[in-house]
């Protein structure tokens, strides 16, 4: 079906370069609407307002997951997570409730089109969403949940929306597996201090069974020995001056972005799973099916296996 | 027209009068140019490109303070940029040594020592020499502390150092009981010179009670700065995040968040090159066996937090929280 000969990625897949997670990830190299061009976005992207910047999300997949892993954002704006989870060899769900969705669609297209294996779907959530993917035999599948805080004019709301996603989405992730909520700095509209954040977002893990790892900082800087190169934009500098002026103290540039680990029941081990998720192909099929239709019925309804003959009847013949 | 006396040694000066005259000619490329590089700079200079801190601050591998002997090179490199940001020559700066914890369970591998806090006390001549006036002072445990000292040695001792003991103020103490408390504020109504600009400390992950039991109010301006020098641990698999414990600690008693900058004490390793990454030559179809759900993953720790804490204006009562918000871990 598909006789586009199998083009090498713009970025090859790459295994993780670290298996040590480090408290400050070197994300910031380059500003973000050049990540955003360099890697084939669509300009509309950029609109986003809680944008989680590709480098980031590449980093947090290529560091906590591997070839084959299913990884999921439960609230995933313009894309970016399942575009950089395809980049990376991996399946990638996400779910939006926003009219943007197309946005999503775009760039998930437009990964797809560049060659990438492995399977990604965008859908919109809704409430029977979850219960769906349990139905499909999702559940306990996805090994990491990637996800970033979006505020809204009370940022209460925003919080209280992730304690629902949080909840809804929490049986899918595997025993084990990882979950990952980035969050930008934030002030109060009118004292100007800043917003304890993490802090809520630490309590409403905590309240559905996420026992925190590590506490990160995603740069978005770039460190050059004893130099910091800030990418920001002239708008949030005169933000900041605005900011210093009101408090009468010196005010910081941001450069990083505040990364909460969870692990999912890091004390209980779930069974392994009869068959493991495949990793995607390199090369496409010759049978005539499309890669990505390949890669939904192998993840979706796994074939019968030899090898899945138990040793006990091994042994008895 | 230009003209020179001497010829050999005036040929670089014939060229510099040359250029300048090219300088002064009017073409419209160049003056549109010109114009454009002073509006770039005057927008510069009134958005703050040329000045402004950023939330990171690279200082590993510094090399140690002068004068110094445990204390560590960015730990000191932190004290000085705190000390020329955020005070003028003439203010007072306080360092704050906190008290060793009785129990400290640390999981880092890298440079860092048993006690990265060390030595906080050993900048003083260091903040002397940018022209500020330093003290030095050691916290007081909490009440809920069991090795609280009690000999007079040991207050003695804290006394004779800094001239300057923080007490926490009496649980006990009601509005028609006057005391210690009162003549202490007293006094520091009386002596408001001896109030600080800047306060330095730092806290250990696992003893934050402390902070609750210090009265800030009397050690510190109403337009200064406590800056706290912090760092997460990891206490078995879990995580040990003081940071929020710190804020809410601060804010219950009307302090302001101002800002939370990283500092790096360990060089990052940069990302893998995309060029320079090579798949794997034999990739199976089906993934391998996965690696066992129980497994931890190593954290390997390269910065430290420091929070910024200025007081609320006099006038915003709604900032500060009621007493029983407060929480310590």
């Amino acid at each position: 079906m598909n006789d586009r000969p199998f083009r090498l990625l713009h970025w090859p897949v790459r295994e993780p370069f670290d298996t040590v997670l480090t408290s400050a990830w070197p994300t910031g190299t380059n500003p973000l609407d050049t990540q955003l061009a360099d890697r084939g976005y669509h300009p509309a992207t950029a609109t986003d307002p809680a944008l989680m910047a590709p480098a980031i999300a590449e980093y947090t997949i290529t560091t906590l997951t591997r070839r084959g892993d299913v990884v999921l954002d439960p609230d995933c704006g313009a894309g970016i997570t399942v575009v950089e989870a395809l980049r990376a060899g991996r399946h990638a769900i996400g779910l939006t409730a926003r009219r943007r969705w197309w946005l999503a669609r775009a760039n998930v297209t437009a990964i797809k089109a560049q060659g990438a294996p492995g399977d990604g779907m965008v859908l919109v959530r809704r409430p029977s969403t979850v219960a769906a993917a349990e139905m499909a035999g999702l559940t306990s599948r996805v090994a990491l949940l990637l996800t970033t805080l979006r505020l809204t004019p009370n940022p209460g709301t925003g919080v209280d929306r992730l304690r629902t996603l949080l909840h809804e989405c929490r049986p899918l992730v595997r025993p084990g597996g990882h979950v990952v909520i980035t969050c930008a700095p934030h002030r109060h509209p009118t004292r100007h201090d800043l917003l304890d954040l993490p802090g809520q977002i630490l309590a409403l893990a905590n309240s559905v069974g996420l026992a925190p790892v590590a506490r990160c900082l995603a740069l978005t800087a770039a460190v050059r020995g004893r130099r910091v190169r800030t990418h920001a934009t002239l708008a949030q500098r005169r933000t900041v001056t605005r900011v210093e002026r009101a408090t009468g103290h010196p005010i910081a540039l941001a450069a990083h972005h505040t990364v909460l680990v969870f692990r999912a029941d890091p004390d209980i081990a779930a069974p392994a799973p009869l068959r493991p998720i495949p990793s995607p192909p390199d090369s496409p099929r010759r049978s005539g099916m499309s890669r990505s239709s390949c890669a939904v019925r192998d993840m979706w309804w796994p074939r019968p296996d030899r090898t899945e003959i138990p040793a006990t009847s091994k042994q008895a013949a | 027209m230009l003209s020179t006396s001497d010829g050999d040694s005036a040929g670089p000066l014939r060229r510099h009068r040359h250029r300048s005259r090219c300088r002064s000619c009017t073409s419209p490329a160049r003056t549109i140019r010109r114009r454009r590089r002073a509006t770039a700079s005057t927008l510069a200079r009134r958005a703050g490109f040329s000045s402004r801190p950023t939330t990171l601050w690279p200082f590993a591998g510094a090399d140690q303070l002068p004068g110094t002997a445990q204390l560590a090179g960015w730990l000191g490199r932190v004290i000085v940029t705190l000390v020329t940001g955020y005070t003028r020559p003439g203010d007072r700066v306080l360092l704050l040594n906190p008290l060793a914890p009785a129990r400290r369970q640390s999981t880092f591998r890298g440079t860092r020592g048993p006690d990265p806090y060390a030595g906080l006390g050993e900048a003083v001549w260091t903040v002397i020499r940018l022209g500020r006036s330093v003290d030095i002072a050691t916290a007081a445990h909490g009440p809920d502390y069991p090795h609280t000292p009690t000999d007079a040695s040991h207050r003695d001792a804290v006394e004779s150092a800094s001239g300057l003991r923080l007490r926490r103020p009496d649980p006990h103490t009601s509005a028609g009981d006057h005391h210690e408390s009162d003549s202490r504020a007293m006094r520091a109504k009386q002596r408001p010179g001896d109030r600080f600009d800047l306060i330095i400390t730092a806290v250990y992950p696992h003893d934050t009670d402390w902070l609750a039991h210090t009265d800030w109010t009397m050690v510190l301006t109403s337009t200064g700065t406590i800056a706290a020098i912090t760092h997460s641990d990891n206490s078995g698999s879990r995580l040990v995040d003081p940071t929020s414990a710190i804020a809410d600690t601060f804010r219950s008693r009307g302090w302001r968040w101002l800002d939370h900058i990283a500092v790096l004490t360990e060089h990052l390793h940069a990302p893998m090159n995309a060029t320079t990454a090579t798949v794997p030559a034999a990739v199976p179809m089906a993934a391998p066996t996965a690696a066992p759900v129980a497994e931890r993953l190593p954290v390997r720790s390269v910065h430290h937090d420091l929070l910024l804490f200025v007081a609320a204006p006099p006038g915003d009562h709604a900032h500060a929280a009621t007493p029983g918000e407060a929480s310590d871990e």
